[in-house]
């Protein structure tokens, strides 16, 4: 009984490793034919026959008929896809990060998704000693204003981008001038680079904060985490506050399938 | 052969367990054992299997859910479906002019597929969703395909027993041949009630320029809605059916 459990195990265990083996190779390329697919996988083709015969078995992958023909992922996995990201609470997530971070430093956390033109505070959690007024839950700020709203619109398309800067400039009350236009693009630029966005009293004089935007699995950003705090005397821990945000971030991202 | 025989089983199973995790969520290996039908060594097995693949993640308190590699999985099979499907601004035009709901789905042996569904501005209709399908008996999608679809109606009825899901769907054989001749004689089909009591659909296949059968293209709505425009919708469909494929196929 316990040889047989035992090749049980080992044909389980690489029976799931091969076909993940396979489904990884068709997700990353698309269509394959058994030949494409014995070449990438280094296996025989008598063993990749065999296997799609297995994936075709449990609807996993499907095959053109025609010999020679293509293989592909099968349908089924669509649902399983959906189910998955059905299940996903990113508000749950953001709300655990931003009680991290809370933890972590009893300063103000809260978490902003692009809605139109603006980005919109829906979490948020205030600090121990002092609440920083600018974002109540609810409010909204337009997306060249504040970390949390620069961290999203940096990492917008760039189509988006410029669809918003060009606005910026042609708007009929206040538009703003080529050099506030010129500074904003360079900030933008930085926080791609950083991927940290940076707010340094520019929307409350005297208070810091740092913002580093949330993915999707789709590579999209679906919204920005920040930290704010009071200028005063903690100057020497921004830099802390900063990997502290970016790391939070990509912990959420990640959680949400999210892959650099 | 007989390893062949064990890795065949042991795919079985995996499927088994992933779609019932799928379906209810994060589960024990004892509670998948019992949910699939499994003994409870293979569950634990079959868990660390789907762990070890990547494919599943456990929780500190033994529950085993799916991970999200399955997204990346399901984005990519469903690009693969309809490789051919590139023009999503028709569909969004479509779904702009009519307020109404917009399926595309793509043939799959005694049943259709949807692929993209986007949202009317009036009403939900919730029966199909991407991934989802319906049989070929019910629901506009369902039925052109039966009408064009690359599996003939007598194939379809000698392999599955139609069945209802509303007291107005189409089951009997004699039924269904007509329907599908009226659907071939006006180039469209009208969905009235028979997959969701109060929803009117109207559908029509979409052909590659070669004459093959590609999908399905539906609108869906309050009955009112979808009634009162009945041949304006048929047009408006067949224009966007021949946008979509132009280049595809």
């Amino acid at each position: 009984m316990s040889s047989t459990e035992a090749v049980g195990d080992a044909t389980g265990m690489s029976a799931v490793s091969k076909a993940m083996r396979v489904l990884t190779a068709l997700a990353e390329t698309g269509e394959l034919t058994a030949a494409e697919l014995a070449g990438t996988l280094d296996e025989p083709i008598t063993t990749v026959y065999r296997m799609l015969g297995n994936l075709e078995a449990i609807g996993w992958i499907e095959r053109e008929s025609k010999r020679g023909g293509s293989v592909r992922l099968g349908i089924d996995l669509v649902a399983v896809g959906q189910a998955v990201e059905e299940s996903l609470d990113s508000r749950q997530s953001a709300l655990a990060a931003l009680t991290r971070i809370n933890d972590a430093t009893h300063e103000t956390s809260y978490l902003c998704v692009r809605d139109g033109n603006r980005a919109a505070c829906i979490e948020r959690i205030d600090g121990r000693y002092t609440r920083t007024e600018e974002l109540p839950i609810g409010g909204s700020l337009p997306l060249h204003q504040g970390a949390g709203p620069r961290a999203i619109l940096a990492f917008e398309s760039p189509a988006f981008q410029e669809r918003y800067l060009g606005a910026l400039a042609s708007a009929q009350l206040n538009p703003m001038n080529h050099a506030d236009l010129a500074r904003l693009t360079a900030e933008l630029r930085r926080t791609r680079e950083t991927g940290i966005a940076v707010s340094d009293g520019d929307v409350t004089p005297g208070i810091y904060s740092v913002a580093a935007p949330v993915f999707s699995h789709r590579d999209e950003v679906i919204g920005s985490i920040t930290l704010s705090s009071l200028r005063a005397g903690n100057d020497d821990r921004f830099g802390e506050y900063d990997d502290l945000v970016r790391l939070e971030a990509r912990t959420v991202s990640t959680q949400l399938g999210h892959r650099e | 052969m007989a390893a062949s025989e064990g890795t065949s089983r042991v795919l079985g199973h995996c499927r088994n367990a992933v779609e019932t995790l799928a379906a209810r969520g994060p589960m024990t290996p004892a509670e998948v054992a019992k949910s699939i039908g499994v003994p409870r060594p293979s569950a634990y097995r079959l868990a660390s299997a789907l762990v070890h693949a990547g494919l599943a993640v456990q929780d500190a308190d033994g529950s085993v859910s799916l991970s999200t590699t399955w997204l990346a999985l399901g984005d990519s099979a469903l690009a693969s479906a309809a490789s051919w499907f590139t023009r999503d601004d028709v569909l969004r035009d479509l779904r702009d002019d009519t307020r109404l709901t917009v399926f595309l789905c793509v043939p799959r042996p005694d049943r259709t597929v949807c692929v993209r569904r986007l949202h009317g501005r009036s009403v939900q209709v919730l029966i199909l969703k991407p991934g989802g399908s319906l049989p070929l008996n019910i629901g506009g999608v369902g039925r052109i395909t039966l009408a064009y679809g690359p599996q003939s109606l007598e194939d379809y009825l000698a392999r599955s027993a139609p069945e209802a899901v509303t007291s107005y769907s189409i089951t009997r054989p004699d039924e269904l041949r007509a329907d599908v001749a009226l659907s071939r004689e006006r180039g469209y089909c009208l969905s009235d009630n028979d997959s969701t009591v109060g929803v009117a659909a109207i559908a029509v296949p979409v052909f590659a320029p070669s004459g093959e059968f590609l999908a399905a293209l539906s609108v869906a709505g309050r009955r009112e809605e979808v009634l009162d425009d009945e041949t304006l919708l048929a047009q408006r469909l067949h224009a966007a059916a021949t946008t979509i494929a132009a280049d595809g196929g």
